[in-house]
């Protein structure tokens, strides 16, 4: 196989991550999945860029990254509707859950709703995907401290998000 | 007090070693909020991961599969028949083809090659041979067909030589005749065994590879199609 077979081949293999990681941004499937496409094309554009010997998935994660708080901001200035609203209103999770699971994922719903962007992409490098603090910082491009209070201020957003949810 | 329960988070995450756990550990066995904060957290974690997991199993949809699908290792032309239609063989190609010795038609029948407005047409003697002859040695004769293949679109195809001319080529089989879509020059010394792609130019094999074309056809397989007349 020739240098781009395999490039292409590793990038089809990251795909279902990718579209993992792409839900819980955007918390709908159809933004997911353009995000994912997004992210597919610049990667191929940018395949010179991809230094060999470093890991691809980190790579195209902090494309993915980029790309979605690009869009999010830009979205904002336009004064387009609120992520918030979109995500409450978005057909993102699976509904042939159980009731119990369902209620789960309800809350899993609304309190990744509730975070800002950067939070939302840290649980999903950290929690969701399984990146240690350090490789989601060199993901984002930030000093691990900025990781682990986003972090930390996320967890507290879904604290809320479950005790709401016991207390009713 | 927030300090300590960030690092209570690392913890619960797994981003302590062992050393920086045993402090956290300590704590958790007499502090009942740091106790209640880690199940709270252990929970969340799974529940997210319940959440988002199960698209790893999703179907992933076609529209993103083909992005990064293999592409074609071998150089692909369009197909054949755009080449033709002037692309391969274009004016350019065909004052090189009169250059390297090709005859072409001017009403003078000795002409091998003819031009139309749809590219470069095989006419006498390469006509007839491509038209009715078999592969293999054809001492005395004008043309030399060296082997015939099946183009992807379902043409059959048939790589020649005029060996006085020390000329090659590969032509496909049209409505209106035979199509020249490749000419060369051999190489001096061609092996004189006749063995098929060996000695074909290589302006000739490039198009071959641009056909994808099936294997060549046996004797038998050849010998059906000509008496069918190429249908």
């Amino acid at each position: 196989m020739t240098q781009t077979a395999q490039f292409r081949a590793a990038l089809a293999a990251l795909i279902p991550r990718m579209r993992r990681f792409a839900r819980a941004l955007t918390g709908n499937v159809a933004d997911a999945d353009d995000l994912v496409q997004d992210t597919l094309e610049r990667a191929l554009t940018r395949q010179a860029q991809w230094r060999e010997g470093t890991r691809l998935d980190s790579w195209v994660f902090r494309i993915a990254q980029n790309l979605w708080i690009d869009r999010t901001r830009s979205r904002r200035v336009r004064g387009e509707v609120s992520d918030e609203e979109a995500l409450l209103a978005a057909p993102g999770f699976d509904g042939r859950a159980a009731a119990e699971a369902r209620d789960q994922l309800d809350k899993v719903r609304k309190a990744m709703a509730a975070m800002s962007e950067e939070q939302r992409v840290v649980v999903g490098l950290v929690l969701i995907e399984g990146y240690s603090y350090r490789e989601a910082a060199d993901i984002i491009g930030a000093p691990e401290g900025t990781v682990t209070s986003r972090l930390f201020r996320a967890r507290a957003v879904l604290d809320q998000a479950f005790a709401e949810e016991i207390a009713r | 007090m927030s300090d300590t329960f960030e690092r209570l988070m690392a913890f619960v995450d797994g981003q302590v070693d062992a050393a920086e756990s045993a402090p956290i550990r300590a704590a958790l066995q007499v502090d009942g909020a740091l106790q209640a904060k880690e199940g709270e957290w252990r929970a969340q974690s799974q529940a997210l991961r319940a959440a988002f997991d199960p698209i790893l199993e999703e179907h992933v949809p076609e529209r993103l599969r083909a992005q990064v699908a293999p592409q074609a290792e071998v150089l692909r032309f369009p197909s054949w028949r755009a080449h033709w239609r002037g692309l391969a063989i274009g004016a350019g190609a065909l004052a090189a083809a009169a250059l390297l010795g090709f005859q072409f038609g001017t009403g003078n029948n000795e002409g091998l090659l003819r031009s139309t407005p749809e590219g470069v047409r095989a006419k006498g003697a390469l006509a007839q041979a491509l038209e009715r002859q078999a592969s293999g040695p054809a001492a005395g004769k004008a043309v030399a067909i060296a082997f015939t293949l099946t183009a992807q679109d379902g043409a059959p195809c048939r790589a020649f030589r005029v060996p006085d001319q020390g000329l090659d080529g590969l032509a496909c089989r049209a409505e209106a005749g035979w199509s020249v879509i490749a000419l060369g020059t051999q190489t001096k010394g061609a092996p004189a065994s006749f063995r098929p792609a060996a000695g074909l130019s290589a302006g000739v094999l490039a198009a071959l590879d641009g056909l994808q074309g099936s294997d060549t056809l046996d004797a038998d397989a050849e010998a059906a199609r000509i008496k069918a007349k190429w249908r």
